[in-house]
């Protein structure tokens, strides 16, 4: 869109306050948090004196913290993969159904209840004697019966499955307006033509909503880097260390041993592998979208 | 398209201007208004932190809440309650209003260690005229006063004490396979014995787990390697480790054979299996309940156990019975409240101070909280089987802090201390053998006790300090 140049400047002028709010807010305490990481603040005092690096040094030489870097990245590739595949083909198939607002009522609510109650309720499900493993037994997949959370080798996996569940309807929805807003007259066509689905969904759905997987991918992969909550309530990182994950490896350092410095810098961490999906994705997006 | 556009601009600056001119008007109003005829008169209030939500501790705490207003009705009590055990939640939060400046009039905190990391940051008023005033040093005894003191000031005042090394039992279990009859009372057992009994309920019984343990929060495992290398070392190895004490970069040092042999013990229990499977999926009190139920046999934790089973009326001395474990140590964690530093109400605050170290509120307090009381001189009737034992030991053996529960160490190697233990089980359990995961375990026991720097936290303290001997 074409604008002159003093609409340019109103517009400017409509969205400086935003601006100075997110600047302030955001990045000033990115800068503040930087510099706290560079810090001796080790104690319940404040204290500022500048030591460098040192605090990345001994943070990531710490077993937790290698520990958890895998977590995470096994957490990015297990929770976003499934997440936005299955997104995509439940939204094909409860468009093709034609009952949207029940289907999408029962997907979204996993997503609209809060982590801490969705990790007590699977605490519960998972547990030995849990609905999960009565389940199994009822059905005679007795090799399935197992201490879920118990067993640090299925522990991680389950608590992955847990943000799947969660974020599935959020994925669902997005996709389903990028369908939605697919020319009719493309897949009309398409029909006219004699596409089956699967052709339909393969040739025509899938390379119309690609810009659906440009939210839907950051926003999963940033989900999984910053996961804490489902951590916390679920295992605080047991059993062992089996699923620690970097966000509450942070929130320990910061909060419980009170050593800021050394949290600041996980958190920096945390920003910098953000930033390596972020930077990217909003490279493509720019050119893409103003190029 | 093009058309459209501007007449979407001007509907835009149009909002614009009105949402201007309303944030505009409003502050102009709010900073040119005519001045109020007077200023109110500053409220009476008490702004407390505490974190007693449960069951059982709200009324405790609201049985000492009646007394304060009895007191000085005038005051209105602001109460922040935080729900999390032991402070999980309340703690963050308190360390930020204080960071910020903006502290409460009192906050709950745990004598010890804990309390010491606001004393160091400059954030507490010593309350020294309080304990005069009261005359708590003649009624408290040395270990808690210890722990309440830094430098030569008090900072705190106790409510209560709890005990954390307890065995509890499920006496059903005990009597049919005659366990005291053949390995004595548990308040004499050592190490030793203990591992032997475990073994010998899993040789008669494989149906039930010999010793119950919960991982989910992780603590408790902690818990049970504080009251174990106590049983095992005594009070001077006990202070000398979580003090950090000792000579820690020598292995050879006798601080780590006995932490070397406890673990051993630990790794020993995982490795055959006499821990119950589901560990990591409990908290404290469903390992309790465990017990109770008769899928467990034996539990070690601290008293606030018996507060449990009370709470859930289990039946004493068939579905749980406790014992001192060794009865000839104490190891105490005592709730105080304190005065911040630029706390807005400190007079009120001092007051709260007055009521929290009265005897009227340490017997309500505690009767209703399954504590027992700080000051040795208030000999409530407790109603249960359990207390009367603990609050006679309490005067006659020797005391320690319980780093687990913020008395000794340092918050940041405790918790550094859970991570490395239940690593260590996880890792057994998993087939590692107990000899190399112990070993690695020493070796991340070492780098955190330097990491955290916990010596230098405790320089200038002796190990007779902290230990009452009796």
């Amino acid at each position: 869109m074409r604008l002159p140049r003093r609409y340019k400047i109103i517009q400017f002028l409509i969205f400086l306050g935003p601006i100075l709010t997110i600047t302030v807010l955001l990045y000033a305490m990115i800068a503040w948090c930087t510099y706290i990481s560079m810090s001796d603040w080790r104690s319940a005092a404040i204290s500022l004196r500048f030591v460098g690096f040192r605090n990345y040094a001994d943070v990531v030489s710490t077993e937790r913290f290698l520990v958890s870097l895998i977590n995470n990245i096994q957490w990015m590739i297990l929770f976003m993969i499934p997440t936005t595949f299955l997104g995509l083909v439940l939204a094909y198939l409860i468009i093709m159904t034609g009952k949207e607002t029940l289907f999408r009522t029962i997907f979204l609510l996993s997503t609209a209840i809060s982590m801490t109650v969705a990790g007590t309720l699977w605490v519960w499900m998972y547990a030995s004697e849990g609905a999960l493993n009565t389940l199994f037994k009822m059905l005679g997949l007795n090799f399935l019966v197992r201490p879920w959370i118990s067993d640090p080798s299925t522990a991680l996996y389950a608590l992955i499955f847990v943000t799947i569940w969660q974020y599935l309807g959020f994925s669902i929805i997005v996709f389903e307006a990028a369908i939605k807003g697919i020319d009719r007259a493309i897949v009309e066509a398409a029909v006219v033509d004699g596409a089956s689905g699967l052709t339909l969904f393969f040739r025509i759905i899938l390379p119309q909503v690609k810009h659906a997987f440009l939210i839907v991918v950051p926003l999963l992969v940033l989900a999984a880097l910053k996961v804490f909550d489902v951590v916390y309530v679920m295992t605080r990182g047991g059993p062992g260390l089996s699923t620690y994950v970097l966000a509450y490896f942070m929130w320990v350092k910061a909060f419980w041993e009170r050593f800021m410095a050394d949290g600041a810098a996980i958190a920096i961490i945390i920003l910098l592998l953000s930033l390596v999906v972020v930077i990217p994705y909003a490279w493509y997006a720019l050119k893409r979208w103003f190029g | 398209m093009a058309s459209r556009a501007p007449a979407r601009v001007w509907a835009y600056v149009l909002i614009a201007v009105i949402v201007t001119a309303i944030v505009v008007g409003g502050a102009m109003y709010f900073l040119l208004r005519p001045a109020p005829p007077a200023p109110p008169p500053p409220k009476k209030e008490l702004i407390i932190y505490h974190w007693w939500t449960a069951g059982g501790e709200k009324e405790a705490i609201d049985a000492v809440f009646a007394i304060f207003k009895e007191r000085v009705p005038e005051v209105v009590i602001s109460e922040n309650p935080i729900a999390g055990g032991a402070g999980a939640v309340m703690k963050p939060v308190i360390w930020q209003l204080l960071a910020a400046g903006t502290p409460p009039d009192t906050f709950q905190v745990h004598a010890g260690g804990e309390l010491k990391e606001y004393v160091d940051a400059g954030y507490l008023e010593p309350v020294d005229d309080i304990w005069e005033e009261l005359g708590l040093e003649e009624v408290i005894p040395d270990t808690l006063k210890a722990i309440c003191k830094f430098g030569d000031h008090y900072y705190a005042v106790p409510i209560n004490v709890h005990r954390s090394n307890i065995l509890w039992y499920n006496p059903t279990i005990f009597k049919e396979l005659g366990i005291i009859e053949k390995f004595g009372d548990p308040r004499e057992w050592d190490l030793k014995t203990f591992i032997e009994v475990a073994r010998y309920i899993k040789a008669k019984r494989p149906d039930i787990s010999p010793v119950a343990v919960a991982t989910r929060n992780k603590w408790p495992l902690t818990h049970l390697f504080e009251v174990l290398l106590l049983l095992h070392g005594g009070p001077e190895v006990h202070v000398k480790f979580w003090a950090g004490m000792f000579n820690y970069k020598d292995p050879a040092d006798p601080v780590w054979k006995a932490v070397r042999e406890v673990l051993v013990a630990i790794g020993t229990l995982a490795k055959e299996g006499l821990f119950n499977p589901d560990h990591p999926e409990l908290t404290w009190d469903e390992a309790a309940a465990k017990v109770m139920k008769g899928e467990c046999a034996m539990y070690i934790m601290g008293d606030w156990v018996a507060g449990y089973y009370m709470a859930v009326e289990a039946k004493y001395g068939e579905e749980w019975s406790g014992a001192p474990f060794p009865k000839k140590v104490f190891i105490l964690l005592s709730d105080c409240f304190n005065l911040p530093k630029g706390a807005p109400h400190p007079d009120i605050a001092a007051e709260w101070l007055r009521v929290v170290g009265s005897a009227e509120a340490q017997e309500k307090f505690n009767v209703i909280k399954g504590s027992i009381t700080a000051r040795i001189d208030v000999k409530p009737e407790y109603p249960d089987p359990y207390r009367p034992e603990t609050a006679e030991d309490f005067v006659k053996s020797s005391l320690v802090p319980s780093p687990v529960h913020g008395g000794l160490s340092k918050e940041a190697f405790v918790t550094e201390m859970h991570d490395i233990l239940t690593y260590m089980v996880t890792a057994i359990e998993r087939g590692v053998e107990v000899e190399s995961a112990v070993d690695s375990a020493i070796a991340q026991i070492m780098g955190a006790i330097e990491r955290t720097g916990l010596p230098e936290f405790w320089t200038g303290y002796t190990i007779e300090y902290f230990i009452t001997k009796r």
